[in-house]
């Protein structure tokens, strides 16, 4: 009674359905035959759908007689499907193909007569192989590739393009029996092309050989940039696949009975993701160089069929007032290779920035030009010129002269009342338009500077400068520690004035061997070297002997010469000072220039 | 010593002459650029680009005669010859009104195509500070400052002034020096090789005609040369693209 009960309720809401969409058209009847395998082995069979989408009164299909291979039909089977209130039926027969020898077979096209129309389905090829080694599954046949229930294809709908001319890339990724999941948008390589990739996606099933194909599609366009045979492609998209991971075990394996059961097994299935990536074969690609013959000398670049338009508002208007040109140009080319129109009337008219604004098939610029003069009886006419790759030729669209009402300023119209004109006796003045142009040019050069020479470090004079100011800091940098020294060193100072002090000395000496007075000449000639010694290797004036400084001598290693020179003079100085002889003029003379050779010789190796 | 005197004026005087242009008399280079002057009073542009174009020729550069050929250029509608000259005249004459607000109005016709990489702060300030000198006057500046240091130093030396006064005048003198060194080294790397599209064009992948295209230079666009191979020029965007032009279309700063 209640099954009974379900099956009105169910026939009602059908009948519903029925009512409120709409049956498919008869033009959309279409007859497909799929096999799920096209590899088999010898002792396996396969399974042959037929279908019939847009009908549900179709007889069964009698198969054609197939050398070499048996068939069993299995039965009719229905499916009605409502999307957006549209409903459309199907019907579809399946059969069983047993293979009796192996070889290649082919399920020719078969007819099938539906509401008096007969459709053809497409041949399908069947490839069987022997039978497997004793031991494995007879009925799960050959595993297909990877390769062959995966596969990403790529192609443009012509054989030939021009440069700039736009490519619309269908990139078709099949997929055959496999969960695939993320997958990732398709990268293509492009050299010599400029790509604008779309977003737009599309999912759809296609029979291709006989297997039904999940198929997901990608398109793109792109703009060859250069004439040659290009290459495009390859595409290459990344997915995950899922696939079942027969080394895991359900948590319930272990349990029996009803846990155990299909059911239960699938719920528990575990399944693992791997990243592939699916590469398409390249395209090569013969792009066309643009003719020169007939191409206008104002041609924009635009190639394929363009569309051009032009409008001038307002057509009534002051000397002053703005107008604005709108053009458009529309069509499928690269936009970044098309230039808009130049706009004549330079002169009549002032023009402004253009604003310009780029859609997927379109260009459109607007620009803002004031008329000069009331003389102006239209705005001068635009065209564009583009090759068209259907005709092959070059074409210009031409649009205007537009034309123009333009009129003359009434006498103190500039002067308008804005704001305050509620107030009476108040007024303020219309803001100000500002023109905009360059500032005029300088009427005086400034000074000229040599080309090549224009930085000051690139002149001589220039490091001359700097030079003698590093040496001139450096100088007085020196003369300052020198007399810092002088005047904290006093061993540096002593030695330093001892040849100035031994040479006003000897000046004395000098004077009394002009005198003739030996005793004094000697007595200062002694007092002399004693002082000069003491200065110059730093020791106290009454610690200096012959012996200290012949000792103090042999320690700097000075010359034997000079050593005997220190023990002649201390000898002779000995004899003379402490002797009753009185040397001659001569004797003087020589112990002078002794004294002077010794002090010279000392200064000189620097001891 | 007068005579020291007399030899060390005369030496400055050879060292320091503006060679090349001195060597020319400077009544025609003056009767040139009145006379290219009046050309473009006129409206004779092309005559006013011819002059000024010979009298940098004659190897003569001035801050004014870069200001007035960009002048002519832009009426001539050549906005990328006129933004390549006021670049040049702003060099010299980095404060001069007349040379930013020309500048400026030339860079907002100019077409651009690709965002602008944005700048910090701190680079707008550095900028804006290397923009207001010339490399000239960064370099008298250096080398005035750092006299000024090793002059305060070496009278601190002799006059026996306090040390800790004057070694902070000395530091910041120093540091000035070294800030104007720096800014003639950056301003003098940035130049290298500077220079912007006379003409719009297109950079190839490779310097062949049949090579892929990769960006648009646009006329009066900014780009940094970086090799040359034969006709062709290797150049950067200010976006660090990189791509082949043909030389005649970037002219270098």
């Amino acid at each position: 009674m209640i099954s009974k009960k379900i099956g009105q309720v169910f026939f009602i809401c059908l009948a519903l359905l029925s009512c409120a969409g709409r049956p498919a058209a008869a033009d959309d009847v279409s007859v497909t035959a799929e096999v799920d395998r096209r590899s088999l082995e010898l002792g396996s069979f396969c399974q042959l759908k037929i279908t019939v989408q847009g009908a549900q009164k179709v007889e069964p299909v009698v198969l054609p007689k197939i050398e070499g291979m048996e068939s069993r039909y299995l039965g009719p089977s229905t499916s009605i499907t409502l999307i957006n209130g549209q409903y459309s039926a199907s019907r579809s027969f399946q059969y069983n193909l047993y293979p009796l020898s192996e070889g290649r077979y082919t399920i020719p096209a078969m007819n099938v007569a539906v509401n008096g129309k007969t459709y053809s389905t497409e041949p399908i090829y069947l490839e069987v192989t022997a039978s497997p080694a004793a031991g494995q599954n007879r009925l799960n046949g050959p595993k297909d590739s990877l390769q062959d229930k995966i596969f990403l294809t790529l192609s443009v709908p012509q054989r030939e393009y021009y440069v700039n001319e736009r490519v619309p890339v269908t990139m078709k990724l099949y997929i055959q029996n496999l969960s695939v999941r993320n997958v990732h948008y398709p990268e293509m390589d492009h050299v010599g092309f400029a790509l604008k990739s779309s977003q737009d996606i599309q999912q759809s099933t296609e029979i291709l050989g006989g297997l039904k194909y999940d198929v997901i599609t990608f398109y793109a366009q792109v703009y060859p940039t250069r004439p040659g045979a290009l290459t495009l492609g390859p595409a290459e998209i990344v997915c995950d696949i899922l696939f079942k991971n027969p080394a895991a075990r359900s948590p319930f394996s272990r349990v029996d009975g009803f846990l155990n059961d299909s059911f239960f097994r699938g719920l528990f299935e575990d399944y693992d993701q791997q990243t592939i990536s699916v590469k398409s074969a390249d395209l090569r690609i013969p792009v066309l160089p643009l003719p020169e013959e007939g191409r206008p000398k104002d041609f924009s670049g635009a190639v394929g069929p363009y569309d051009f338009d032009a409008t001038v508002t307002p057509t009534e208007l002051k000397v002053g007032d703005p107008l604005t040109v709108r053009m458009t140009v529309t069509g499928p080319g690269n936009p970044d290779a098309v230039q808009m129109p130049a706009l004549g009337g330079e002169g009549a008219f002032k023009f402004y920035e253009p604003q310009s604004t780029e859609n997927a098939n379109s260009k459109s610029i607007e620009q803002v030009a004031v008329p000069t003069s009331e003389n102006i009886k239209a705005f001068p006419a635009v065209s564009f010129s583009y090759f068209d790759t259907g005709s092959r030729q070059y074409k210009t669209v031409t649009r205007g002269p537009f034309p123009l009402t333009i009129s003359k300023l009434k006498e103190g119209e500039q002067l308008k009342i804005v704001g305050l004109g509620a107030v009476p006796g108040q007024y303020s003045i219309e803001p100000e338009t500002l023109g905009q142009d360059i500032l005029f040019i300088k009427d005086r050069p400034g000074p000229f500077y040599p080309r090549d020479r224009l930085f000051l470090f690139q002149r001589p004079g220039f490091w001359v400068l700097a030079v003698v100011l590093v040496l001139t800091w450096s100088g007085l940098y020196g003369y300052y520690h020198f007399h810092r020294k002088l005047a904290t060193d006093t061993r540096f100072a002593r030695r330093f004035h001892a040849p100035r002090v031994a040479r006003a000395g000897l000046k004395e000496a000098q004077g009394f061997m002009a005198q003739g007075d030996s005793r004094q000449f000697y007595d200062m000639l002694f007092k002399t070297v004693q002082n000069y010694f003491s200065n110059t290797f730093h020791i106290p004036g009454g610690a200096v002997s012959m012996d200290v400084v012949l000792n103090v001598l042999k320690e700097k290693k000075a010359a034997e010469t000079v050593l005997e020179q220190v023990r002649a003079f201390y000898a002779e100085c000995e004899s003379v000072r402490y002797a009753l002889v009185q040397p001659r003029r001569e004797q003087m003379a020589g112990s002078f220039a002794r004294v002077t050779e010794m002090i010279e010789s000392i200064e000189k190796n620097g001891k | 010593m007068k005579q020291f005197v007399a030899v060390i004026i005369i030496t400055g005087v050879i060292l320091f002459r503006p060679a090349a242009a001195a060597e020319r008399p400077k009544e025609d280079a003056w009767a040139t650029f009145i006379k290219a002057g009046f050309a473009y009073q006129e409206g004779r542009y092309d005559e006013a680009i011819v002059q000024y174009e010979h009298l940098l020729q004659q190897g003569r550069v001035s801050g004014a005669l870069y200001y007035n050929l960009a002048n002519a250029y832009f009426k001539k509608g050549q906005l990328g010859k006129a933004i390549l000259n006021y670049e040049r005249a702003r060099e010299l004459l980095p404060r001069d009104s007349d040379v930013l607000s020309n500048y400026k109005l030339t860079l907002s016709q100019k077409e651009q195509n690709f965002p602008l990489p944005r700048k910090s702060m701190i680079q707008k300030t550095a900028e804006g500070a290397l923009n207001y000198y010339t490399v000239n006057e960064l370099v008298v500046l250096t080398v005035v400052l750092m006299t000024m240091a090793g002059g305060l130093f070496l009278a601190a030396l002799f006059f026996t002034w306090p040390r800790q006064k004057i070694s902070f005048v000395i530091t910041a003198c120093l540091t000035l020096s070294v800030l104007c060194a720096a800014g003639v080294i950056v301003k003098m790397h940035v130049r290298a090789g500077e220079g912007f599209a006379v003409s719009s064009t297109e950079a190839r992948f490779e310097p062949r005609h049949d090579a892929t295209v990769h960006f648009t230079v646009k006329e009066g666009q900014k780009v940094k040369a970086l090799k040359r191979e034969g006709p062709w020029l290797k150049i950067e965007r200010p976006d660090q693209k990189t791509g082949w032009v043909e030389a005649g279309t970037v002219e270098l700063l």
